[in-house]
């Protein structure tokens, strides 16, 4: 029958795992201060974010005072009594043509995008037959747009990089990314909801920041070291 | 710990950059699988981060640092634990036994000694790996854990006889062992 000492001859026993590189140590120290440089964010943060929240409902009833402050000096000046300044002050809406849609398309890119495309339309004028090239090789445009090359860093530069970079409102097609991304995207099990992709630093590495999720404002970011190391998600 | 407690984050980056010799030695001697211990070190500095704030200055900071450290093994094992149970309801006898290949027999004797040692009472387990694992004195682990040393020494003895009882059942122990 086994006794006790068995038990601890088996635990003083075990076997150690070996010793952990020289690199495994810088990389676990690296991740040590990347960690707390993250916390110290998200502290300040939390700690603006109050203020923020009052500015905000201050500016929102700023301005609804502005509103009714108008409103108010207009009715008092008699601006409203005139039914045919109202009429003349109504758009006039527009004859439809064949470019109206696109330009409505052009807005809805650009709101999605915040960037301008305007060079796309002047592509398309004058060309016909052009378009079913041009549908393809616009939607190649749009993905490239969205792969943003920042160069900011991330540990230290986050908000900046976070408000420059442009992001898709809905997800982007993996096939159209270049190779490496994509198979990086679906490693990271984000393939289906990556919104944006920047290239950019952290703490002084040469990195990729994928921005994923179901909206813009809702986006998360993975920090990824080449080929698709995992630094750190944000 | 009192700079970082004032606002100074870079003093805990380095406090915890600090402690990763000890970490890294803890996490060696209770994973022989280097990516297992690699890991393990990584769970025990963030769990020393996210809890030094509440860190209340009656003790040494390594005290209560590897306090932290013992009790993230030991929910870390409990887990597995609770993994590999439902696998093993699942699995087959073939898969069982191809399973076992893949792993040396010191693996398979560390992964039951380490199910063992998640099965018994957590204040058991905690002192048997600090004594027995990492090899701390019956005085420095009475002082991790904030007990007097003469509470770690039952502790440890109803510890050995508890996981003796599962190594049996287990058959890991020398006359009943199918793999050591």
């Amino acid at each position: 029958m086994a006794n006790n000492d068995e038990v601890e001859n088996l635990f003083r026993n075990l076997p150690k795992s070996p010793e952990f590189s020289e690199i495994e140590r810088k990389r676990q120290e690296k991740l040590i201060r990347s960690y707390v440089a993250n916390m110290k964010k998200e502290e300040e943060l939390k700690a603006t974010s109050p203020l923020r929240r009052f500015q905000s409902q201050f500016s929102l009833a700023a301005g609804f005072f502005v509103l009714v402050a108008g409103i108010s000096f207009a009715s008092s000046q008699g601006i409203f009594d005139s039914k045919d300044e109202l009429v003349v002050s109504m758009p006039t809406p527009e004859p439809p043509s064949s470019g109206s849609e696109k330009t409505g398309g052009v807005e809805q890119d650009s709101y999605e995008s915040g960037q301008s495309t305007k060079p796309k339309n002047s592509e398309n004028e004058n060309s016909e037959g052009f378009e079913e090239f041009e549908t393809g090789s616009t939607s190649q445009l749009d993905i490239d747009k969205f792969i943003n090359n920042t160069g900011l860093d991330y540990q230290s530069d986050f908000q900046q990089a976070k408000q420059l970079v442009k992001i898709s409102s809905s997800p982007l097609s993996i096939s159209k990314l270049p190779q490496a991304y994509g198979k990086c995207a679906i490693e990271l099990g984000i393939n289906k909801e990556l919104l944006g992709i920047d290239k950019g630093k952290y703490d002084g590495t040469s990195v990729l920041a994928f921005y994923y999720g179901s909206s813009p404002s809702t986006a998360s970011i993975w920090i990824v070291e080449k080929p698709c190391i995992k630094l750190e998600k944000l | 710990m009192y700079r970082y407690q004032e606002g100074d984050f870079n003093a805990l980056a380095e406090l915890a950059i600090s402690l990763l010799p000890k970490l890294e030695m803890m996490a060696r001697r209770r994973f022989s699988d280097q990516s297992l211990a690699i890991e393990a070190t990584q769970e025990f500095w963030i769990k020393i981060i996210k809890n030094a704030k509440s860190f209340k200055h009656d003790s040494k900071v390594q005290t209560w640092a590897f306090q932290i450290v013992n009790n993230a093994y030991l929910d870390l094992i409990r887990r597995d634990r609770k993994f590999t149970i439902a696998y093993d309801e699942l699995s087959t006898v073939e898969n069982r036994t191809e399973f076992s290949s893949n792993f040396s027999d010191n693996s398979i004797n560390e992964l039951t000694v380490r199910s063992a040692l998640g099965s018994i009472p957590k204040d058991q387990a905690a002192a048997v790996s600090l004594v027995l694992m990492d090899q701390f004195s019956i005085e420095e682990a009475a002082s991790i854990l904030g007990v007097p040393a003469g509470t770690v020494k039952s502790r440890i003895s109803r510890g050995k006889e508890a996981l003796r009882s599962k190594l049996m059942e287990e058959n890991q122990l020398p006359g009943n062992q199918k793999h050591v």
